[in-house]
């Protein structure tokens, strides 16, 4: 209570122009907010969003020496900002903030019953000033940026991304592992469609990058740590031996591809077997002296397929066709993706080359005199004859994918590939780390692609170099050290890796969590078995507050279900519902969260040992979750609460996890509604008083109704 | 503070108000719709027009971005306002004829039939989701691309979009529920996997909660302990 006392929250119910006034008794509100503990003002504003609104608030703040204000309007997702920076202005800056939504929660849902709409809004506020009156402002982070970027990878992509971010000013390291730049363009003989000498045309972009004074090339070189944080990496080379490192503030993946080894060999001595790497080095030796060729679009699997080698596999059908017109070229391929150019296929089959389509469920087979194949399109097996097969394998990730991936923190996907994780969260609420994957590490790319991965990553390289700062003002864990017994349980919760442990006081360890990777998902507050972690502006004391001040004006008879609804699921889809004016049952209190994976067993256990009917867990489809998996860690923690509350004699009925979809406004408030039902059904968990609460006179200002 | 005329109304204002601004702050209703709280405006469906008096007579002028000048003599329903607004309902009827808030506000302003094609979707080029996607959420995910009939809401290119966080707060300032989620992620997730997404079944236990790539890291983790 000492912590109530101490704060002076202003409190403005907002009419929206009728909007809420409409439905909801605003007179009522304020009436009854201006009793609520550490409120010192409680005002109506017609349009509290509006620029006399807003200096309205201003002037209140001043007047009556706010430290804390709660605006019962509309939904904070879209006006939450507008009142921030106009707070902000006034000095009342760091989110000590905090918005009831009383237009999409209340007055548009429950349009028909006016005084079940205000009773709501009653609760909400309640809601929202307890949380007001524990809430700590957000500390910033700040992260400088170091001005420099590393590029992984000589090849294609590499090189342009490394001329991309050199040529707008920054210095750029080049790592490359082999002797040489070039990748696997080096290798090659032509480009297609151009026809274009791969050798001079990989040349010019490898002089390109040895000329240019910004970037420092490191070949016969790997990357063998990297540590520090978004911003400024700390990284390790080896080369010849010795170790060079130095900081960047920037990491572009470029390691891309290689062909991947062919399964099977060619026992027949008459039949010379070779990949089609190998053939584009013959093809730049001059050869190869076959009359009689076959190349084989391999596919191991339909994930496998990759129209890069099948692309190259036509153009080296016509390419060997041109080059001896009297040879017999014949190009096997499963199914030739409608990717590939059909003025290539035109051009290959107008000179000669013969195709030959297999089907998947029998490949072709290297028999003594050539290629047995079962030919779908005449229906039967056919033997051709050929003294030279190329296998055209499809572009699987490089060995030391694993190892990047590893080394980079960047997830890889079940074919070894490493997507960039996208990270869905609002821009300013997490520090993006300044990692950037281009070219065949991410999925096969040609040559085109390539180029064009590597110039975009390059330029956002450069967009995310040039922001000298990088802020956050989003949620973040923080340890309180001397609670933490060093147990580790918060290591292996963090999506992130955001935690690790260090030594106190040279023997005890505890968690550190590093305030630039944290995104804010909340799981690691939940495991602590100390509570040793919290995360401003959603700690226990903030969800406790809520709970208890939703159950706290409790009316007997009167059902009440509590919400946690991750915003980017559940809260979302009560908004639209609200947009959309479809009605539902009253008895839900809202708690918003940033993810599911904030939902902590003992907040559930502590809402129904306070009086709640049912609690409604909203979460992220499966697969949807913007913090990874927080929504599986969810599901997982309401499976085994309601195994204990079953063991325990409890209906767990009254406990849900739901998954919502943000946009599914009828799925939101059809499920809602049937969980109210089934709860109303159950009755309540406990006897209510018929006046249990001590600290608010809860139905005086509800009296208004009764005349 | 300045003062200006609306319906014949002496009324009070901050300067740098817009005429919209003033009207609601003194309960005079004006029907808008690209027209936020939270957003700067944007004067696109001209359903706000007001009668402004000139020296060269009588001038619509779309009140959300009008400012509001002292001695300004303003109708808020006068014929010529009323005509335009009818016009305006006219227009938007033939391009969104299946949204609620504009069938209603046509039968408001008694207009049944427009008299020109009707559009296949509800998009009205209000803005507002483009508008709430870089001022709030400062995502810009979206843009306005294209000039005339063929002006539209895309994302980049029109593949699914990179800089999309899935927040739906497009879908939710949208007047006339024309944009869904998918037409801007390009599929329904928030993860970047090809445009087919499944969700994988962990090996192990067979839920399919896990995420493709994050699939591959659990499960090895997973094997690693003692299941």
């Amino acid at each position: 209570m000492t912590a109530q006392a101490r704060v002076r929250i202003g409190v403005f119910v907002c009419e929206c122009g009728g909007k809420i006034s409409d439905a909801v008794e605003v007179g009522a509100v304020v009436d009854g907010a201006a009793k609520m503990p550490g409120v010192v003002l409680a005002e109506r504003e017609l349009y509290g969003c509006s620029k006399a609104g807003l200096a309205r608030i201003a002037q209140a703040i001043e007047e009556h020496g706010l430290d804390r204000v709660v605006v019962v309007g509309c939904t904070p997702r879209t006006h939450g900002p507008l009142f921030e920076a106009a707070l902000s202005k006034a000095g009342l800056g760091g989110s000590r903030f905090e918005m009831v939504n009383a237009r999409e929660q209340c007055a548009l849902v429950h349009a028909d019953d006016r005084y079940a709409a205000t009773k709501k809004t009653l609760d909400l506020t309640r809601m929202g000033v307890a949380k007001a009156a524990v809430l700590k402002p957000i500390q910033k982070v700040e992260v400088d940026v170091a001005p420099a970027a590393l590029v992984i990878g000589g090849g294609i992509a590499g090189l342009t991304a490394a001329t991309t971010v050199a040529t707008r000013g920054f210095p750029v390291r080049l790592v490359e592992k082999a002797p040489q730049l070039g990748g696997q363009v080096a290798g090659l003989h032509t480009l297609y469609p151009s026809g274009e000498r791969a050798k001079e045309f990989i040349g010019k972009k490898i002089r390109a990058v040895q000329e240019h004074e910004d970037i420092d090339v490191l070949i016969g070189a790997t990357v063998t740590d990297m540590s520090g944080s978004a911003g400024d990496y700390k990284v390790t080379v080896s080369q010849d031996g010795s170790n060079h490192s130095f900081q960047v503030g920037a990491v572009i993946v470029a390691t891309g591809g290689q062909e991947a080894e062919p399964t099977e060999g060619s026992e027949h001595s008459s039949v010379r077997l070779v990949t089609q790497t190998e053939l584009e080095h013959d093809l730049q030796q001059g050869g190869p002296n076959a009359e009689r060729v076959a190349i084989v679009v391999v596919e191991p699997s339909p994930e496998q397929y990759s129209s890069v080698s099948a692309a190259a596999a036509l153009k080296n059908s016509a390419l060997l066709k041109r080059r001896n017109p009297g040879a017999a070229v014949s190009l096997l391929f499963n199914d030739l993706s409608s990717e590939l150019s059909s003025a290539m296929i035109q051009e290959a089959k107008a000179l000669g080359v013969q195709f030959y389509k297999y089907g998947g469920e029998q490949p072709p087979r290297i028999a003594e005199e050539g290629v047995e194949v079962f030919d779908h399109l005449r229906g039967d097996q056919a033997i051709i004859p050929c003294d030279l097969v190329v296998l055209a394998m499809p572009l699987v990730p490089q060995s030391d994918a694993a190892a990047v991936s590893r080394l980079l923190g960047l997830p890889m996907d079940e074919r070894g590939f490493l997507p960039e994780p996208s990270v869905r969260l609002r821009p300013g609420s997490y520090i993006p780390r300044g990692i950037f994957a281009c070219g065949s590490v991410h999925y096969p790319a040609d040559v085109r692609e390539s180029i064009f991965q590597g110039y975009r990553a390059g330029v956002r390289a450069v967009r995310h170099l040039s922001s000298g700062k990088l802020t956050s003002s989003g949620p973040r864990a923080q340890v309180i050290e001397g609670r933490c017994v060093g147990c580790g349980t918060c290591v292996e919760s963090c999506p992130y890796h955001a935690i690790t442990m260090r030594t106190r006081d040279g023997t005890l360890s505890v968690s550190r969590i590093d305030p630039s990777l944290c995104n804010g998902c909340g799981n690691c507050t939940v495991v602590c078995p100390t509570k040793a972690i919290t995360m401003e502006p959603c700690t226990d004391r903030e969800l406790v507050a809520q709970i208890d001040a939703a159950l706290a004006a409790r009316m007997s008879g009167e059902s009440l279900i509590l919400a946690f609804l991750c915003e980017w699921s559940g809260y979302a889809a009560a908004d639209l519902a609200g947009a959309e004016g479809r009605q539902y049952p009253s008895s839900v209190r809202i708690v918003r969260v940033g993810c599911s994976a904030r939902f902590d067993p003992y907040l559930v256990l502590w809402a129904f040992l306070q009086g709640a009917d049912g609690v409604l867990l909203g979460a992220c489809d499966p697969g949807m979750c913007h913090y990874v998996d927080g929504n599986r860690r969810a599901a997982e923690r309401a499976e085994t609460l309601g195994r204990m509350l079953k063991q325990a004699g409890f209906d767990c009925r009254r406990l849900r996890l739901e998954y919502f979809e943000a946009d599914d406004a009828a799925r939101f408030v059809e499920t809602v509604s049937e969980f109210a039902e089934e709860i109303e059904y159950l009755g309540p968990t406990g006897e209510v008083e018929a006046d249990q609460s001590g600290s608010t006179h809860v139905g005086e200002e509800l009296l208004v109704f009764e005349s | 503070m300045i003062t200006l005329s609306i319906d014949g109304r002496d009324v009070e204002a901050t300067e740098g108000s817009t005429i919209l601004e003033v009207a609601r702050e003194h309960g005079i209703e004006i029907p808008t719709l690209c027209y936020h709280e939270a957003l700067e405006p944007y004067g696109s469906c001209r359903l706000c027009v007001v009668e402004l008096e000139t020296r060269r007579g009588p001038l619509l002028v779309a009140s959300c971005v009008y400012p509001a000048e002292e001695g300004a003599v303003v109708k808020t329903n006068s014929e010529m306002v009323r005509d335009s607004r009818r016009i305006t309902a006219e227009l938007l009827l033939s391009a969104a004829p299946n949204a609620r808030v504009i069938r209603e506000l046509a039968t408001k302003l008694g207009v049944t039939e427009p008299r020109v094609g009707l559009g296949d979707n509800n998009c009205i080029l209000c803005g507002l989701c483009v508008r709430a996607c870089r001022e709030i959420v400062r995502a810009d995910a979206i843009s306005l691309v294209n000039r005339g009939f063929t002006k539209e809401v895309s994302a980049p290119f029109e593949i699914g979009s990179n800089a999309c966080i899935g927040c739906t707060t497009c879908v939710f300032v949208c007047p006339t529920a024309a944009i869904k989620l998918e037409d801007v992620l390009g599929n329904r997730s928030v993860h970047d996997w090809g445009s087919d997404f499944e969700a994988t079944a962990c090996k192990i236990c067979g839920d399919h909660y896990l995420a493709p790539e994050f699939a591959v890291e659990t499960e090895q983790s997973l094997g690693e302990r003692d299941v």
